[in-house]
């Protein structure tokens, strides 16, 4: 279905590499120490994409940026229209942080919620 | 028939019991409890009472006036009083140290060098070693570019200090591995130009160096003198994952002990003053030596001095009595270790300082409670006496617990004072207060783990604890396991939580569930344990708490099984049967003072 494969990664999906929130995102999560891969394309639902790439993580974690400034974290096992969290308008330092929580969902440490 | 009401004032609650009497026998009909209102003792208590009573009438199903007579307990004219002195105090002059921990450093090892900023990193020359500090104005590509650019020019830059949570980031972009602590609030506060370490360990492993003093004394060239300086700054950081120290000129940590004054402990036969630095275990010897304690003064003009000077003055207000009227009879000293933000310090360092709390026990000639038993007759049309000694009541209502006879002791754990009594065969009762209960535990978990809310450890003295693991599973104290259908609040996610009434109360403290655990279980026997075996060896007709069989534990904090865990526990050591109290069979180790004063009632 992508071209994810199965190292246990963070999957983060969104339409292109030069998407502005992208770069923060990844920032968070290396600088937790989590490893991530990503796949670029297209869609229509991206809570629904979010779900999928959690569902693909070998982690169970997924995240999906889409065109409007919005960023979803996603977990395989909650339910597909229930992300964990779904920001709209997300700047940079909020993606960083969102970056950061996904990877403390894998770590199990307190989510950042400061922003 | 006729109505008796058994009513308990206690520091925290006042207990009522109901009881019918007819052709000589009691029937009890209901009982009811409510917060204490005002001070113990005091006409302020009378609303507290009104609406116990109005509770028990309406439990008996009978209206307040049917009520034929309220017996009071003449409540054991002793008043508890704590305090807390920190005896021991660090201070930094100039910025010295980061005992700082961020989550993610970056990089590993030691690094020495002179602290520079990386917005000079282009002035610098080669021959000599820097540490940068990095603002959060520069991001961690940036810094990176200029960290390798540097490197090609052989500048030798053995670690970084960042602002921003970038530690790992720029570790990733750089070829060399260098120690880099990041999350440094007040990087601007940092002196350039000294002489400064950075040290960071492998995840999962904590620094070596920067926190033995020898370590820093290594890195820094540190005459004997000066290494004698650095043990608080060492101390401080064991257990990091990582750390900077700087050296400035005129930088100093020096701790000192804090003169918190001497208490004089005056016996019938002799008089040893000692000082509060000497600890709880000395200070607690002490008090053997001289009991029966007469009363204790401390140091005019110390940290003791006003305390003792307090206790006097609240109950001499209370009483109408002068203060010098007013004697310590009974103290509790526990030693404490106290988090305190170091003075001077950047990244918002704590020190884990010593400290003593003593609790104190007053008794004076008698509490006015002549004065709330007429405020309450004639707020309500009720007949009211004042009966019976809290002691015995207590030993009266401790007797309904079944399995239970005489000769029995018994154990009141409350929440201002442990008070013990024992009856014999032939009926004669002994009772004695001490110093120091429920409250006592409340202020140890408040101060070690620097909680500044005394409602919250009240909280964490009573509620089981569990860690929130992940979305679905929770691991309680005890270690086993607990499941959820739907994800957990985000909120709670990672931390550690209180089951109260079924909901999880998330705590927002940087500590472990085992320190908790630890923490709340050491304050309870320090209290509790060390006041019943205390007690227990006052009251032994014979002096030797092994001489005693049965100990019935009753009040508020018996409740806590942790706390009847404990002491049952450690009373097995001396050979000593030992279990709560169930007032009439059915309420738990509540209600034994105000079912006395119900039982003792004759027609």
């Amino acid at each position: 279905m992508t071209s994810m494969n199965r190292k246990p990664t963070i999957n983060v999906i969104c339409n292109n590499i030069n998407h502005p929130l992208l770069k923060p995102v990844l920032a968070g999560i290396e600088e937790e120490g989590i490893p991530v891969q990503t796949d670029f394309r297209k869609e229509d639902d991206w809570v629904k994409a979010a779900y999928l790439a959690a569902e693909e993580s070998v982690l169970g974690v997924g995240m999906a940026l889409d065109e409007n400034g919005t960023v979803i974290i996603h977990y395989y096992r909650l339910n597909e229209n229930e992300p964990l969290f779904k920001r709209n308008q997300v700047d940079s330092s909020l993606a960083k942080q969102m970056g950061i929580n996904a990877a403390r969902l894998v770590k199990g440490k307190p989510f950042d919620l400061s922003l | 028939m006729k109505i008796i009401a058994g009513v308990d004032i206690g520091n925290s609650t006042t207990e009522v019991a109901l009881g019918a009497f007819i052709q000589g026998k009691i029937y009890f009909l209901s009982s009811a409890l409510t917060r204490t209102t005002g001070i113990k003792g005091t006409v302020d208590n009378v609303a507290g009472i009104k609406i116990a009573l109005e509770k028990a009438a309406v439990k008996a199903g009978r209206p307040l006036q049917d009520i034929s007579l309220v017996r009071l307990n003449e409540a054991a004219p002793v008043i508890g009083d704590l305090a807390m002195e920190t005896v021991t105090e660090t201070i930094i002059t100039e910025s010295t140290m980061i005992g700082h921990n961020p989550s993610t450093p970056g990089g590993l090892g030691l690094g020495v060098g002179i602290l520079r900023s990386i917005e000079d990193i282009d002035f610098l020359e080669a021959g000599e070693s820097y540490i940068l500090t990095v603002p959060k104005s520069v991001d961690f590509e940036t810094a990176a570019r200029r960290i390798e650019s540097a490197f090609s020019r052989n500048i030798d830059i053995r670690g970084l200090v960042v602002q921003n949570n970038d530690a790992v980031l720029i570790a990733n972009r750089i070829s060399k591995k260098i120690p880099i602590v990041d999350e440094v609030r007040d990087l601007h506060l940092l002196p350039l130009g000294v002489k400064a370490a950075v040290e960071v360990a492998e995840p999962g492993r904590v620094i070596e160096v920067l926190s033995d003093p020898y370590g820093i004394a290594g890195v820094f060239n540190l005459s004997p003198q000066e290494t004698k300086l650095v043990i608080p700054i060492a101390r401080a950081l064991i257990g990091n994952r990582s750390a900077v120290i700087l050296r400035t000129p005129k930088g100093d940590v020096t701790e000192r002990k804090i003169p918190a004054g001497k208490i004089q402990l005056q016996g019938r036969k002799n008089i040893i003053s000692i000082d509060i630095n000497e600890g709880a275990e000395k200070i607690m010897a002490a008090l053997k030596e001289v009991e029966p304690l007469l009363d204790a003064n401390g140091e005019p003009g110390t940290n003791v001095g006003g305390m003792t000077q307090r206790i006097r003055q609240v109950m001499a207000g209370l009483t109408g009595q002068k203060p010098e009227e007013i004697h310590i009879k009974d103290l509790l000293a526990v030693d404490v270790s106290i988090p305190q933000k170091v003075k001077g310090g950047i990244a918002g360092e704590f020190f884990m300082e010593s400290g003593v709390a003593l609790a104190a026990m007053v008794q004076t000639s008698r509490v006015p409670m002549d004065a709330v038993a007429r405020k309450l007759a004639e707020e309500t049309g009720l007949e009211v006496e004042i009966a019976g000694v809290e002691a015995n009541m207590a030993i009266l209502g401790a007797l309904t617990t079944p399995g239970t006879d005489k000769p029995l002791a018994i154990v009141d754990l409350g929440s201002g004072s442990t008070d013990a009594a024992i009856i014999t065969a032939d009926n004669q009762i002994t009772s004695v207060h001490c110093a120091g209960a429920g409250d006592m535990v409340n202020m140890l978990i408040n101060c070690e783990l620097g909680l500044n809310d005394m409602s919250l450890a009240e909280e964490i003295k009573i509620h089981p604890l569990a860690k929130v693991e992940n979305l679905f599973q929770l691991r309680m104290q005890d270690g086993s396991i607990q499941f959820f259908d739907k994800p957990l609040d985000p909120k709670v996610f990672g931390k550690l939580v209180l089951l109260k009434d079924g909901e999880m109360v998330p705590l927002e403290i940087n500590h472990s569930l085992e320190k908790v655990c630890h923490v709340r279980r050491k304050a309870k026997r320090k209290v509790f344990l060390e006041n019943t075996i205390r007690s227990l060896q006052k009251i032994s007709p014979t002096g030797n708490i092994r001489h005693i069989e049965y100990v019935v534990m009753v009040g508020g904090s018996a409740l806590d099984l942790e706390v009847a865990g404990i002491i049952a526990d450690g009373l097995n050591e001396f050979g000593i049967v030992v279990g709560k109290g169930n007032i009439r069979g059915q309420e738990g180790p509540r209600n034994a003072v105000a079912t006395g004063l119900v039982l003792s009632y004759s027609g």
